[in-house]
């Protein structure tokens, strides 16, 4: 079979994986090498559907001996089955990657044989990257669950970045969609890794760095009955268990008939999208999982978004006056993001701010101005109530969401482009 | 009287005149540039002004980032690239203000004096980085050839991420709204004015690859989930012709 036919089918298997990220590495060229990696993360495409292609996403191979329901690998499919050597894809790696279409190389794959003959694999591709072209730009490998630790820090020395998905979110779901693997199969390695990471940054003299952009995991949503408070729980656990860089939440796409499986819902993107802002609150807002649920409301509201609906449960915190609030207080402000709340802080050094100076700090009033007062002033006429507040919050944009039914039987709610650009740069 | 200025459409120039405006104390009417074709940078170039111009140029220079900022400087450089109708106007305007207040000039956010030239460096540090990954090579035999037709003339800000990225790769990016083009040999770089670039032809492997990774981009959208609406703001139609997968 020819590479390029390979890639079709190796990068169709792989799509549905979410994780894009580049970011998190800073990296100036090798003498002689090519490639660098941008903290910033570079975004070289997007495709029809919005998202973003950085790397290079393609599995070694989709052959696989595993059957975990929600796959389209499963071996019980019937589908076509391809497998790279290891220099076709380094080949068609750095053939890419010089005409700048991508950022670098995200490799997955299905298991072959066993975890460490298939990992085996996937380092000799990096490895002919890594040495023969001195490629020293962004490389993402998928760890195996049940990898060994030697093959893992093999991996770790080449990798800027390794990942080992949960795909879901509890022990009772692995056992029913994905009996062949353990929990512990996928916590062990995270673990490890943890360590070697760790390790390698305390180690000043040690010359290649462990996984420098460190590690990931991806959850999928949707495909059993978890919670978003399991869920969200599940990720600060991994984050300050785990060390965790970035969970990612991918919501369940329907691929295979089988019983196990539950019926499409209505707005699985919606749900993603909440768990995303939420995440967002998570690392940079300094939100705990239980503020932002809890027993009564175990999941989250589909018309506010995390934040406006925990600040409408907690009106006696607001409303908030932006020349005296200190950093942390300003980022709970429904509408004001991270660069909102550092333009703030920054203005108000030069001069008390007004309400009308807001707007032209580029600070989107939407649903800032009922939660905040700016020289003691409020930003809208009405009564400062959590009944007046959330109708009006509900009534400002009519269509907050499009329906798209046009391309599905079921209607899809999809997040407003504007919302959707909130969960990417994570201005809530 | 108020004096209206002209200059030769540098960076280099530009200073020039705002160092004889700063000399003069007088506000000025207008700064205009005498070409109207786009502006230049010469700080990648061989070329050399007159040396009064360049003496007045690196005065100024060092006049901004010492008795202002760098970022002072920086923001400069930008707003300038973003070749906006009356940008000119917008940094005397910017520059005199932060002569006045120092560095707080970049928290002024507020002030119209300054917003002008804030949200131009903005627009083109945006558009710059965008760039970055939007910009597509073809193998031209040995020398990796790209075009672009960004807003703003962004080569200079673009120039450095390449350099370090492609090594001893050679490339040239080609700039065909400003007919500008930035020429690296694998060590040292260059925009040149040009008016057509002919090259040798396409290595053997182009079109191979070039087929790859559209069939392979095509690939990776989930079609249940199109929406060409957001893509369109993520990756606007005006850059698609330059853009391997969209052509
Ligand atoms: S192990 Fe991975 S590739 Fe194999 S069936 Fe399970 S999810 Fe799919």
């Amino acid at each position: 079979m020819e590479p390029a036919e390979k890639l079709l089918i190796l990068g169709e298997s792989a799509k549905y994986d979410v994780s894009c990220s580049s970011s998190g590495t800073d990296r100036a060229g090798i003498k002689g090498g090519i490639g660098s990696a941008a903290k910033a993360g570079i975004c070289h495409t997007f495709t029809a559907d919005g998202r973003c292609i950085s790397l290079l996403k393609v599995l070694l191979t989709n052959n696989c001996i595993y059957d975990c329901a929600y796959c389209i690998n499963r071996k019980s499919n019937d589908i076509k089955r391809a497998a790279f050597t290891p220099q076709e894809l380094a080949d068609i790696t750095i053939n890419f990657y010089k005409r700048n279409y991508i950022e670098g190389l995200f490799l997955s794959s299905g298991v072959v044989k066993n975890a460490d003959f298939t990992m085996e694999l996937m380092v000799r591709a990096v490895r002919i990257l890594r040495q023969d072209h001195l490629f020293n730009g962004y490389i993402h490998i998928k760890a195996i669950p049940g990898a060994s630790q030697e093959v893992l820090d093999e991996a770790g020395l080449l990798a800027d970045r390794l990942s080992i998905n949960m795909e879901l979110p509890s022990d009772s779901g692995l056992k029913l969609l994905a009996p062949d693997k353990k929990m512990a199969d996928i916590t062990a390695p995270m673990g490890h890794i943890k360590e070697k990471i760790i390790e390698s940054k305390a180690d000043k003299f040690s010359r290649k760095s462990f996984a420098p952009a460190g590690q990931s995991t991806q959850l999928i949503v949707g495909a059993t009955g978890d919670t978003d408070k399991q869920i969200i729980s599940l990720s600060e656990n991994m984050y300050t268990g785990m060390n965790l860089k970035r969970v990612y939440y991918s919501s369940y796409i329907h691929v295979n008939n089988d019983s196990r499986l539950p019926v499409p819902v209505n707005s699985p993107l919606l749900r993603e999208h909440r768990l995303y802002q939420a995440d967002w609150l998570l690392r940079f807002y300094k939100f705990k999982a239980d503020e932002l649920l809890d027993e009564e409301h175990p999941n989250f509201d589909t018309r506010f978004d995390p934040k406006a609906a925990w600040a409408l449960r907690h009106m006696e915190q607001f409303p908030v006056e932006i020349n005296t609030a200190d950093y942390e207080k300003l980022l709970r402000v429904p509408g004001i993001g991270v660069r909102s709340a550092q333009r703030i802080i920054k203005a108000r050094r030069a001069c008390a701010i007004g309400v009308d100076d807001l707007k032209k700090l580029g600070i989107v009033m939407k649903r800032a101005r009922f939660f905040i007062t700016a020289k003691g002033k409020s930003a809208f006429e009405g009564r400062f109530s959590g009944r007046v507040i959330s109708a009006r919050l509900l009534d400002a944009p009519k269509q907050r969401y499009e329906q798209l039914s046009l391309f599905k039987p079921e209607a899809v709610l999809l997040p407003a482009p504007e919302d959707t650009l909130k969960s990417i740069t994570g201005e809530l | 009287m108020q004096k209206s200025y002209v200059y030769d459409g540098t960076f280099e120039g530009y200073l020039t005149v705002l160092y004889d405006i700063f000399k003069s104390g007088d506000e000025p009417a207008s700064i205009c540039r005498t070409d109207t074709g786009s502006a230049t940078l010469n700080l990648f170039s061989d070329e050399r002004h007159t040396a009064a111009e360049e003496k007045k140029y690196m005065l100024m220079k060092k006049a901004i980032i010492e008795k202002i900022s760098a970022e002072t400087f920086e923001n400069t450089v930008h707003a300038f690239l973003s070749e906006m109708p009356d940008i000119e106007m917008h940094i005397y305007r910017y520059i005199n203000t932060g002569r006045e207040k120092g560095n707080d000039v970049n928290k002024l956010l507020a002030d119209d004096n300054v917003i002008p030239v804030l949200r131009a460096a903005q627009r083109v540090k945006h558009e710059g980085h965008r760039m970055l990954g939007f910009v597509r090579f073809a193998d031209a035999g040995g020398i990796y050839y790209a075009k672009i037709n960004p807003d703003a003339n962004i080569l200079p800000v673009i120039i450095p991420h390449f350099r370090t990225r492609f090594g001893s790769q050679k490339w040239i990016i080609h700039d065909v709204v400003r007919n500008l083009a930035a020429f690296y040999d694998g060590g040292k770089c260059a925009i040149k004015p040009v008016e057509s670039l002919e090259l040798n032809g396409a290595a053997d492997d182009e079109t191979k690859y070039a087929d790859m990774w559209k069939a392979y981009f095509k690939a990776m959208e989930i079609k249940s989930r199109h929406n060409s609406k957001l893509q369109q703001q993520l990756i606007p139609k005006k850059y698609r012709g330059n853009i391997t997968e969209f052509r």
